[in-house]
């Protein structure tokens, strides 16, 4: 009876150590941010970090338009943008402040309810009932009641984390705020205090050394040999093969019909008399791009280079006999792709095989994973490497590519073939995806936890810098 | 049972009579059931549905909860292992408010209520993860002891101060301290162009050993200062000790840790092959050694006196033993067993028994092969063999063959023998009088029965003392012989005289020289007869080599048999030794007299 837990019982706290405190984790990414509430396992609001802006010609003001739903939306003049800038950090704060309350707000707390009998909803309806009801709003913070988390990378600047705490403190009225590395928190997520963390995001790739749930701040590695390096090589391969293959997002077509394979498409495409800013359709490029990776992109998986190999061939040329994988464009251009999906991907793990044209030149050999791993790994005490390669933890949406834990594996194997290497990269795609926010989940509603946050007392006594005092 | 029987179990007509055909079925009229159509019963058929069709249907009922539910709140805590006071929310469960005290009719029932209202964060210490709010407890000095004690070169106080903060803020986590450790020094005044300026110092850089090194050596300094290293509780001292550290030592593990942890393949490959090896050499060594203190359980336990073993008690009863198992085994078929092929059984000793001995006999070999000489065994001829094969092998001087036991042989017989079954063997080879006499001039030599150490150069000694005992035996036979024949010879010759004196009516004559003459006489006669006895050789051994050697093993040659029994009977004291003295030099001068004759 006991066995089975009952909704009504909680665990006890010796149990499991939780003390869930309706505190709010927040995980920034360059491609998306995670919000939710601490102790769940997934987070509730995950929204692109991208952003709209709608310039209205009859008003100064500008309009944004965050979400999912409304960035894909081809409005006239719509532009986009990412207050992430390309190393993973905040760049445009003003934006991000708006763009983190609304993944906040949208789905997870709003404005307290007041007193029904006082909010002026049930009064005669002669006043204005939405001004007052704007005016009962105004003097309110959307996170008074909810102590925050939020994640930062393993290289955020001082001024960042400053700013990142005055925000959580002065704009949203948190009574109690943490900036947790991520880092840490993915480590956390797999179990580990301390690991060896490798975040294959969007923009971004590094390694984080994690020990004791602390950071090693000499072994933090990166690179931008990510995701977004995956699809301008995908852009490249593009543009190079012959005839070039056409990119065409889905919003410009209408109607397609069915060809062969390698035929030009016959499409209808939609004509804007305003059309959406460029941005936009690159935007929307990517997100073809972004299906091509899911569904076509391999790694090769070791053991070996893709070019080298046994016997005279080349592992390529092994690949190549391989049966294809098929891609239908949008507008119906379809081909089978060969060896070429394995070439576009081999640029993070080789920088010689990275496709090069004139704005993208090859990355350096040092920027490739086994040499940032390599890097990492030498730049933290020689007792806690075994153990580190004993708990690798592989985060990050572009490392669900297709052989991409097998990969690290044997190079790792190969690179350090005395100590155990031993990976931990969760099966589960929204584990993988959300490993830094699953640990601050884990963090924030630990009843140990609960002396460590910053409270608004302390920031305000010491100001913004208590940050960097207490949030190691 | 008969067929009847059967016939009538399985419900089969009796022999000779058909099959009766099946009761006809009685169509039975069931009355349709009110409430259904005609059609949808007669498609139900003969056979009831499987579920009864019922009009009252019974749903589960409502459960009966006994207690109340449970109300939760969203209430306030305080975590006293915070200092600022943070009220955070978490759900707990509703603390029914006590019940109401009989109230004096002077108290208004609000002010309870009112009391709830206002009621205070519980800021009571029942938190219960407050508990794990710990700490390091790291040395703590004040400026003058560290002016008296702990001044480092190397070190200023400032940068101390730093490195022992890091230390308690990071709970002496050095792998983090020295990825942290990042101390700024205050920039230095100096006169440039007589204006003071202020120059930065650049930061050293300091590794974890020279940091771990600093701290242990404060932390020690200020235990001893604290409390005298004589009066230290033992946990203390411990500590104390424990705080010992040197820096280079560590420096070398880490060193050391690097190369290891940058093995190559073939490194690892290699140390592989290495440590499987090792594990095979102790694994057989183990064995070895086993099977050797094994052998020398079985050699060293007593006689069996059992009949069982009895036979197979010499060498040869040994070989039989193994023809025997050897033909068992082709029999069987089976893989033979090895050992048993080359009728090679060294360690079947009498006390073996019937089992387990054949897995021993192979081990037995290899431990005995390289110790033991052969002596005449399998072993020998596998030696030679191998010498054959190898023929580029070193030649072993003289000195070196003894010290190895070396031995070579023309003709090996086959099977293996014991030195004790040999020496043994002769002793008992002649009859069993015989034998006892030799029993006992060996008892007078104070010489064992069984050799205490039977080696070979030992062996051989005691083989050819024992020949000597037998030619002995025999002389001392032959010589009983000859003197009782004299004696009758002499007594008919007295009795002729005496006749033929009494004939010529002579008297008694002196007695002495006519008996020397006499007895020479007959032992030329004697001589004469029997050609060239054992005596004569002894005789012309005695010639060559007159009765000067007394140590009879250093005797050599082929006739040093005779050389040895008279050492023998030299060294030898008592009535033996004379009797055979006196044989010995009877023989020589029965040699004299035998030559004085045929002058």
């Amino acid at each position: 009876m006991s066995a089975i837990q009952s909704s009504s019982v909680p665990p006890g706290a010796q149990e499991y150590g939780g003390d869930e405190i309706s505190a709010l984790v927040l995980d920034p990414g360059y491609s998306s941010v995670r919000a939710g509430f601490a102790g769940e396992d997934i987070p509730k609001s995950v929204i692109p970090s991208y952003y709209g802006t709608v310039d209205t010609p009859d008003s100064s003001e500008v309009k944004y338009v965050f979400g999912d739903n409304s960035i894909h939306t081809p409005l006239p003049n719509l532009q986009i943008h990412n207050p992430i800038s390309k190393d993973g950090t905040v760049e445009d704060w003003d934006t991000a402040t708006k763009l983190w309350e609304y993944a906040i707000t949208s789905r997870l707390t709003n404005f307290k309810a007041s007193n029904p009998a006082t909010n002026g909803l049930n009064d005669p309806a002669e006043k204005n009932v939405e001004a007052e009801i704007e005016a009962a709003g105004e003097g309110e913070k959307p996170l008074e009641d909810n102590p925050l988390l939020m994640t930062e990378t393993g290289w955020n600047s001082g001024k960042a984390r400053e700013r990142s705490i005055e925000v959580a403190m002065e704009s949203w009225g948190c009574p109690a705020f943490w900036l947790a590395r991520n880092g840490v928190c993915t480590s956390f997520a797999a179990g580990k205090a301390s690991a060896l963390v490798v975040d294959v995001g969007a923009s971004n790739i590094s390694i984080t050394p994690v020990h004791d749930g602390l950071i090693l701040k000499k072994g933090v590695m990166r690179s931008p040999l990510a995701g977004n390096f995956v699809s301008q090589q995908l852009r490249i391969l593009f543009s190079t093969s012959n005839p070039p293959i056409p990119l065409t997002p889905h919003y410009v077509v209408t109607s397609k019909t069915p060809v062969d394979a390698g035929a030009p498409a016959i499409a209808t495409y939609r004509q804007f008399t305003t059309p959406p800013h460029d941005s936009f359709r690159r935007l929307e490029e990517e997100r073809v791009l972004q299906e091509f990776k899911e569904s076509v992109v391999q790694v090769w998986q070791g053991p070996g280079r893709l070019n080298s190999g046994q016997q005279g061939t080349t592992n390529e040329e092994v690949v190549k006999s391989w049966p294809g994988r098929p891609f239908e464009m949008p507008d119906g251009w379809n081909q089978v792709f060969g060896g070429e999906r394995f070439r576009v991907s081999e640029g993070m793990w080789d920088a010689k095989m990275a496709l090069t044209d004139a704005e993208n030149p090859a990355p350096s050999q040092s920027q490739t994973i086994p040499a940032l791993i390599q890097a990492s790994l030498g730049a933290v005490d020689v007792d806690i490497r075994p153990h580190l390669l004993a708990n690798v933890v592989i985060t990050g949406g572009t490392s669900l590519l297709y052989g991409f834990t097998d990969r690290l594996n044997s190079e790792l194997t190969q690179m350090f073939p005395g100590p155990r290497v031993r990976l931990s990269a969760p099966g589960n795609t929204a584990e993988r995806r959300f490993a830094s926010w699953i640990g601050g989940s884990i963090l924030g509603s630990l009843g140990a936890f609960h002396q460590m946050w910053v409270s608004k007392k302390e920031y305000d006594e010491h100001g913004a810098g208590i940050v960097e005092k207490r949030c190691k | 049972m008969t067929s009847a029987d059967v016939r009538d179990m399985l419900d089969l007509p009796q022999d000779g009579q058909p099959r009766a055909p099946p009761a006809k079925k009685q169509k039975t009229v069931e009355k349709r059931p009110e409430g259904i159509t005609r059609e949808l019963f007669a498609l139900l058929g003969e056979r009831a549905p499987p579920v009864a069709i019922s009009d009252h249907v019974k749903y589960k009922g409502r459960p009966k909860w006994t207690h109340k539910t449970q109300r939760w709140e969203m209430a306030p805590f305080t975590n006293p292992a915070r200092i600022d006071g943070l009220v955070l929310h978490h759900w707990q469960k509703k603390i029914d408010p006590k019940p109401v005290p009989i109230t004096t009719p002077g108290e208004t029932s609000g002010s309870s209520g009112e009391n709830q209202e206002t009621k205070p964060p519980s800021t009571d210490s029942s938190y219960y993860f407050a508990k794990y709010n710990v700490s390091v407890t790291v040395p703590e000095y004040t400026d003058s002891e560290y002016e008296a004690s702990l001044q480092h070169e190397d070190w200023t106080k400032e940068e101390t101060d730093y490195l022992i903060d890091l230390c308690k803020e990071y709970g002496l986590r050095w792998v983090v301290i020295a990825d942290r450790y990042d101390y700024q020094p205050p920039p230095r005044v100096e006169q440039v162009d007589g204006t003071p300026t202020a120059v930065a110092t650049a930061p050293k850089t300091r590794t974890m050993e020279v940091l771990k090194a600093r701290y242990y050596g404060v932390a020690r300094r200020m235990m001893e200062i604290r409390t005298p290293v004589p009066s230290m509780a033992k946990a203390e001292f411990e500590l104390y000790e424990k705080m010992k550290f040197d820096a280079s030592l560590e420096a070398t593990r880490k060193d050391m840790a690097k190369a290891l942890l940058s093995r190559t393949t073939s490194d690892l490959q290699e140390e592989e092959i290495l440590l499987t090896e090792l594990r095979r050499i102790l694994n057989t060594q183990d064995k070895l050694l086993e099977d050797r203190k094994e052998l020398y359980a079985r050699l060293e336990s007593p006689q069996s006196t059992g009949a069982h073993s009895r036979m197979y008690d010499t060498s040869q009863g040994l070989n039989q033993l193994i023809q025997m198992l050897a033909a068992s085994d082709r029999g069987k078929k089976r893989k033979s067993i090895p050992g048993l092929n080359g009728s090679i059984d060294m360690g079947s000793s009498p006390a073996m028994g019937s089992s387990g001995q054949n897995i021993n006999t192979g081990s037995f070999m290899s431990v005995k092969d390289t110790s033991r000489d052969s002596l005449g065994g399998p072993s020998g001829s596998v030696k030679k063999g191998a010498a054959a094969a190898l023929p580029e092998r070193r030649k072993l001087t003289a000195q070196e063959e003894r010290v190895y036991g070396v031995s070579h042989h023309d003709r090996l017989t086959s099977g293996v023998q014991f030195r004790n079954d040999r020496v043994l063997k002769l002793v008992q080879a002649k009859s069993n009088i015989q034998a006892q006499r030799v029993q006992s001039a060996l008892a007078q030599l104070e010489i064992p029965a069984k050799l205490v150490m039977p080696t070979a150069r030992v062996c051989a000694e005691y083989e050819r003392l024992v020949q000597n005992i037998h030619v002995l035996l025999d002389i001392r036979k032959v010589c009983e012989k000859v003197e009782s024949e004299i004696k009758v010879l002499q007594a008919q010759k007295e009795e002729r005289e005496r006749r033929e004196r009494q004939e010529r009516g002579e008297p008694e004559p002196e007695r002495e020289p006519r008996e020397e003459s006499a007895k020479g006489g007959i032992e030329g006669t004697e001589s004469a007869e029997g050609g060239r006895g054992p005596a004569g050789q002894v005789k012309e051994e005695k010639e060559e080599e007159p009765n000067t050697s007394i140590d009879g093993k250093d005797a050599v040659g082929s006739g040093s048999t005779a050389t040895t029994a008279a050492t023998a009977a030299a060294t030898r004291p008592g009535s033996g030794g004379g009797h055979k003295r006196s044989a010995s030099v009877m023989s020589a001068v029965s040699e004299k007299s035998s030559k004085r004759q045929k002058k």
